[in-house]
């Protein structure tokens, strides 16, 4: 039998097409709940990766999974819950349900453009009822919450910093200094500009911005380490790279833990994540579940808090903590109260000029 | 009658019409159809990104105002400016170690030399960018090795500050390129005959008159194409400049990442990306005009 070459290209051609197609097909992003009845079977959470997803399986979607029958995916996109919601947004298909403990101005900006969903009624009294009003706002519920604090390396500085003030005094407290350099820390950095200033802690700001970007011009060349992510603060502590400076509370105590002689003062910027439903989100109603479900199990958030040295929002949760572990919470009252508040919205109102005062100042200009 | 018996019993055995002898070149259509799947990937993952980059950066009736502003303004200009001076420094740095090592591996006949050097320029290749930089991280650091040698040796009492500046991240970058400008130069080198060079020097020329007057003007294709690959790669670079430069120090890949995740201005990071875009094609296209296509495409082959 001999093959027909017309044939033989017409049946390749077709095999190519036709495994094109089938690459296309199979390539594209499942998308949760595009598949008929599987809707309410599953929610989508977007986490930041790592430990921090790991905790959110192990205390949180597992045993809701396990309580209700609906599944949670938790899928790790650290710090770019703006640029992606947008996206999902953008393209009509919106594949997330919830945004796990989110920088206060990203949330603060996602809501702002309507992109985050106000709590529906029956969310909002359970929330009001399980966690108080105080760490609520009209979309969200602090989760994650710890601080910026001082941290000093005990063989490298004399005398560790105790207040804000006493950070920026470069002659009686002298050593290679190290800031939040991340522009999405620049919420943070404002409020420690707040306070150095001589705002007082339960009112950093608003501050004047020329006021605030003198201090940061005045301490620069004591900074060595502007830092942008958590390894990179523990790493110039360990390193040398810094004597002394501001980090995650968390990570401070993580050094502590690794036996580095450090000294935490907390005196700095309270950082809650807020966690929130995302606007046209595929399962709105097991995601509103999903944060009921959270809201009313503190031993939950205790659990998930052991795991990752955060606080958590409900106050039993704290109290069912061994004291040893609340007392390095950035929700501890004692701690609390020696920590500064962002003030998000006024941040958001001015972020140009502040972001752009502190990126020039940072990098020389 | 014995050609009609020869045919009639090929007959037997084979089909009426004599097959067509098998040919290696494929024809058009086929080698449409196998391509295709690249071509759709270049059209989906390469076309069409870079048209939303342009379209994105004039989107709002905005035409060229986001572009004026990459240009004009005082923070972008530095990441601007920093990223092209570190780039041409890194240029030159892997141009030069990068043709130390391709002549040497081109002339020397020595296996072992050979071997030694193919691994040196290509361990960088082989080495995740976690990895490169982190070990040049701790190279650098206050209490790493080059900072221990230095107070050993007297010559520094307090840590010299390493990390975190320019000089950091063109160490970084040019330990990734050097292989990039290793094997661009060798392929420019391995066309220049050796007997060219001895007999330069048999007619009295020095051993410098005869790299400079016969081995380079044959490599200068090459030599030119190489930087303007590293330069292309070098201007891109984004883990390198984070984590050995910090965030005190500009760089246009880290400002495009601050524009889209913490100022959430995308048009704006699409001009910012337009920009490196359209120097390097132009660094590419006076790199083609400054020494001729035809030359480069020779050195290259």
């Amino acid at each position: 039998m001999r093959r027909d070459p017309r044939t033989l290209r017409r049946v390749t051609t077709a095999a190519a097409v036709t495994s094109i197609g089938l690459v296309t097909a199979c390539g594209g992003t499942p998308q949760p709940g595009s598949s008929g009845g599987g809707d309410q079977d599953v929610i989508t959470v977007a986490s930041w990766g790592g430990r921090f997803s790991e905790a959110m399986v192990t205390a949180l979607a597992e045993p809701f999974t396990e309580e209700t029958g609906i599944e949670v995916r938790v899928v790790d996109s650290p710090g770019n819950f703006v640029s992606q919601v947008q996206a999902q947004h953008e393209a009509g298909a919106v594949q997330w349900d919830i945004i796990d403990s989110a920088a206060a101005s990203d949330a603060q900006y996602l809501y702002d453009q309507g992109l985050l969903l106000d709590h529906p009624a029956a969310l909002r009294s359970t929330l009001e009822t399980e966690l108080g009003t105080d760490k609520l706002t009209e979309y969200s519920f602090t989760f994650a919450n710890h601080a910026y604090v001082i941290a000093c390396a005990d063989e490298r500085v004399e005398r560790c910093p105790t207040t804000i003030e006493e950070f920026f005094d470069t002659e009686e407290f002298p050593g290679r200094r190290m800031m939040p350099g991340d522009a999405s820390s620049y919420s943070q950095l404002i409020t420690i500009l707040g306070q150095a200033t001589g705002n007082p802690v339960d009112a950093a700001l608003p501050v004047d911005i020329e006021t605030a970007l003198d201090e940061l011009r005045g301490i620069k060349d004591s900074v060595r380490v502007w830092w942008t992510s958590g390894d990179q603060m523990e790493q110039a502590l360990q390193q040398g790279e810094a004597d002394l400076g501001f980090m995650y509370s968390g990570r401070a105590f993580n050094l502590a833990d690794t036996g580095l002689d450090v000294t935490v003062n907390w005196a700095g910027v309270y950082t809650p994540g807020h966690t929130a439903l995302v606007a046209d989100g595929p399962n709105q109603e097991g995601a509103a579940r999903f944060l009921e479900w959270i809201a009313e199990h503190p031993e939950a958030q205790a659990e998930w808090s052991q795991l990752m040295n955060y606080s958590v929002p409900h106050p039993e949760a704290l109290a069912a903590l061994p004291a040893e572990e609340a007392e390095r919470l950035s929700d501890w009252p004692a701690n609390r109260e020696l920590i500064a508040a962002q003030d998000v919205p006024w941040y958001l109102a001015n972020k140009p000029e502040i972001d752009r005062g502190i990126q020039q100042t940072i990098q020389g200009g | 009658m014995s050609g009609t018996t020869a045919t009639e019993s090929a007959g037997s055995a084979r089909p009426a019409r004599a097959a067509k002898p098998w040919d290696h070149r494929a024809s058009a259509t086929t080698g449409l159809l196998m391509a295709a799947p690249l071509l759709l990937g270049l059209a989906l993952f390469v076309g069409y990104p870079l048209l939303r980059i342009f379209l994105d950066a004039s989107s709002g009736g905005d035409l060229f105002g986001r572009y004026a502003h990459v240009l004009s303004d005082g923070v972008s200009q530095r990441a601007l400016f920093a990223t092209l001076r570190t780039s041409a420094v890194v240029v030159l740095v892997a141009t030069v170690l990068g043709t130390a090592l391709a002549w040497t591996l081109h002339v020397t006949e020595r296996r072992w030399v050979r071997v030694v050097l193919w691994t040196v320029a290509l361990v960088p290749f082989w080495l995740g960018v976690i990895v490169k930089n982190y070990s040049i991280y701790l190279m650098l650091s206050a209490n790493g090795p080059v900072n221990s040698a230095l107070r050993a040796l007297g010559l520094a009492d307090e840590p010299v500050n390493f990390l975190y500046t320019q000089t950091a991240i063109v160490v970084g970058i040019a330990y990734s390129l050097v292989p990039y400008a290793v094997l661009s130069l060798y392929s420019a080198f391995m066309h220049i005959d050796k007997e060219l060079l001895h007999a330069a020097q048999a007619l009295g020329a020095s051993r410098v008159r005869a790299l400079a007057t016969v081995a380079f003007p044959l490599a200068r294709g090459g030599v030119a194409a190489s930087m303007a690959l590293v330069f292309v790669l070098s201007i891109g670079f984004y883990v390198t400049p984070i984590l050995l430069g910090g965030a005190q120090t500009p760089f246009m890949a880290t400002q495009i990442s601050q524009q889209i995740f913490n100022l959430y201005d995308y048009p704006g990071a699409a001009a910012s990306a337009a920009v490196l875009l359209l120097i390097a094609v132009l660094v590419v296209g006076g790199v083609f005009a400054l020494v001729g296509g035809r030359t480069v495409k020779a050195a290259l082959r």
